[in-house]
């Protein structure tokens, strides 16, 4: 149990992107195991690239949660409609003419690429993410093999060679050490300080009973 | 003057003992000695469980190897492991069980050998702490000096003759033998050493005890062993040369709540060092506990030719080799401690 009422909001932030890590990790370690036990149908090679895109789409969307938890304890600084697009959010009118927001994320590239120029503009070392290279080509690439799998037209579409297997490696390698960057730059301050020493000099048993998230050991 | 008279007399790391204490590598379950010793922190794990299954197959009813904390049980092993006795020692659980409870451990494992099979010449029992993620060196020494704590009271078994410390790890068994070297040298080495053994008896006086009072430093990195030397030479040799103790939490060890012991550690600690390479979970749990806690945060991630990223010298460390990472980590943590950061 982990009392994250007493942690602050960063931190809390990673914790969710930890979590969530531990069910993606392991769709990825399994489906792995499943392409190297022999594939004669395809049917893991298929799935293994859905995980993988499916790791990014959810680890972008944890910290896109760590970004939004800096902005709102006034760590870093977001306009209004970057604050929106973390969040998923479109403004809509609708027939009687009132505005609404309505849960519409951009596509995975997009959002990507979003998320990782904010990344690096809100790191305490700000870094340009490497889009130049040959790495988010390999992403681009893996993004249009898993939605060819997804959503086939052809029976040749359902088959994926090693190539198209190492393209999708090269992409998740790519966007591994494009978010490293971020944490490593990210929270090099120690803005904490106070907070810290109010957490030594709270009571032990404080943060031990009113736990508000369970985390599952693997 | 009776035997424990003088042994009293005589006193922790000056006692002219013949019992011999070494340490080498092996399995535990392969060991013949007269006694195999065990801890029981309220479940099985690690090799007590290995060995309580083996007595388990040979009709050994488990409960019997259950002991609440403070009490032992004391069980034939029926040749299912080549130890001709087991004891389980009854501990807290393992969240709990620190360097203290190790020295304790260790001596109520001579104590009860003492009452309940005098006639014991030979006791095994394996490296304890380190598995788990406490201090491999401050846990080592804890455990040496539990042992030499009964000796040296004398609460041991009258026929005793030789401690052995089996431990898997081979790494693991070349680091300690030099401490256990140094604090509990070959009898024939202390009878011919002219050199006062102070430093010595004050290691021994403060094991397990003084530990809480140390300062450590918790290391966030997957259980694996092809990063054992990484962690080894490249994070803990640094580590420890900076004064602090050095841990990190093997969650597949622990039953139960694993993130109390790891919350608790983290919350505690001088500063946290974490390594990214290969996006595990656990680390990044670890970070945002750190992060959140306003724990001082080190960030390490192995480079590789795609990553090309210079944060030397800013709380964060690219490293190639295990050799590049003792360096800048040392120098990091020289920096840190310049700026009073930790």
């Amino acid at each position: 149990m982990i009392d994250e009422s007493k942690l602050d909001p960063v931190g809390q932030a990673m914790m969710r992107l930890g979590v969530l890590s531990y069910g993606l990790t392991a769709d990825r370690e399994w489906v792995a195991a499943q392409v190297d036990l022999g594939d004669e149908n395809g049917s893991a090679r298929r799935a293994y690239v859905r995980v993988m895109l499916s790791f990014t789409e959810g680890m972008s969307h944890a910290l896109a949660g760590v970004l939004l938890a800096a902005e709102q304890t006034g760590i870093k600084k977001m306009s209004v409609p970057e604050i929106f697009v973390l969040h998923g959010l479109q403004f809509q009118v609708d027939a009687k003419g009132r505005a609404h927001t309505t849960r519409r994320p951009e596509r995975l590239k997009e959002r990507v690429r979003f998320l990782l120029k904010l990344l690096g503009r809100c790191a305490d070392i700000p870094f340009e993410p490497d889009f130049g290279d040959e790495g988010w080509r390999a992403f681009l690439d893996a993004i249009a093999i898993r939605n060819r799998v997804t959503h086939p037209q052809t029976r040749d579409d359902l088959w994926l060679t090693e190539h198209d297997l190492d393209r999708v490696d090269r992409a998740m390698k790519w966007y591994e050490d494009e978010t490293a960057k971020f944490l490593l730059a990210f929270r090099l301050g120690n803005r904490n300080e106070q907070e810290r020493e109010r957490l030594k000099s709270a009571p032990a048993s404080e943060g031990q009973e009113a736990a508000t998230t369970r985390v599952h050991s693997p | 003057m009776s035997r424990r008279a003088k042994a009293r007399k005589a006193g922790v790391g000056s006692m002219p003992t013949g019992v011999t204490i070494s340490i080498v590598e092996g399995d535990a379950l392969t060991v013949n000695a007269d006694v195999l010793a065990l801890k029981y922190a309220q479940e099985h794990c690690g090799v007590g469980e290995l060995v309580a299954t083996s007595l388990g197959s040979k009709g050994l009813d488990r409960a019997r190897m259950q002991p609440r904390p403070g009490g032992f049980r004391l069980v034939p092993s029926n040749s299912a492991i080549a130890a001709k006795s087991v004891l389980f020692v009854g501990v807290v659980d393992l969240y709990e069980f620190g360097y203290r409870e190790i020295r304790d451990f260790a001596r109520r494992v001579l104590v009860a050998l003492a009452g309940a099979s005098p006639e014991t010449r030979h006791v095994a029992t394996t490296v304890h702490g380190a598995g788990y993620g406490l201090d491999e060196f401050e846990a080592f020494e804890a455990e040496v000096a539990g042992f030499l704590d009964a000796i040296g009271s004398g609460d041991i078994p009258k026929s005793l003759e030789a401690i052995t410390i089996v431990e898997r790890n081979p790494g693991r068994v070349t680091r300690l033998r030099p401490v256990l070297a140094e604090l509990y040298p070959p009898l024939t080495a202390r009878e011919t050493s002219s050199a006062p053994p102070e430093e010595r008896n004050e290691r021994l006086r403060a094991a397990g005890y003084a530990s809480s009072a140390k300062s450590h430093v918790f290391v966030a990195m997957p259980f694996k062993k092809e990063l054992d030397d990484t962690y080894h030479y490249g994070i803990q040799s640094v580590v420890r040369a900076a004064g602090f103790l050095c841990e990190r939490a093997d969650l597949s060890t622990f039953v139960g709540d694993v993130m109390q012991w790891v919350q608790q550690r983290i919350r505690t600690a001088s500063l946290v060092i974490a390594d990214l390479t290969d996006a595990n979970p656990n680390v990044y749990l670890e970070v945002g506990y750190a992060w959140g806690s306003g724990v001082p945060v080190v960030l390490l991630v192995q480079s590789t030719d795609h990553l090309k990223f210079d944060v030397r010298g800013q709380r964060s460390l690219v490293y190639g080799s295990i050799r590049e990472l003792e360096e800048r980590l040392s120098a990091e943590l020289k920096n840190l401690r310049q700026a009073g950061t930790f």
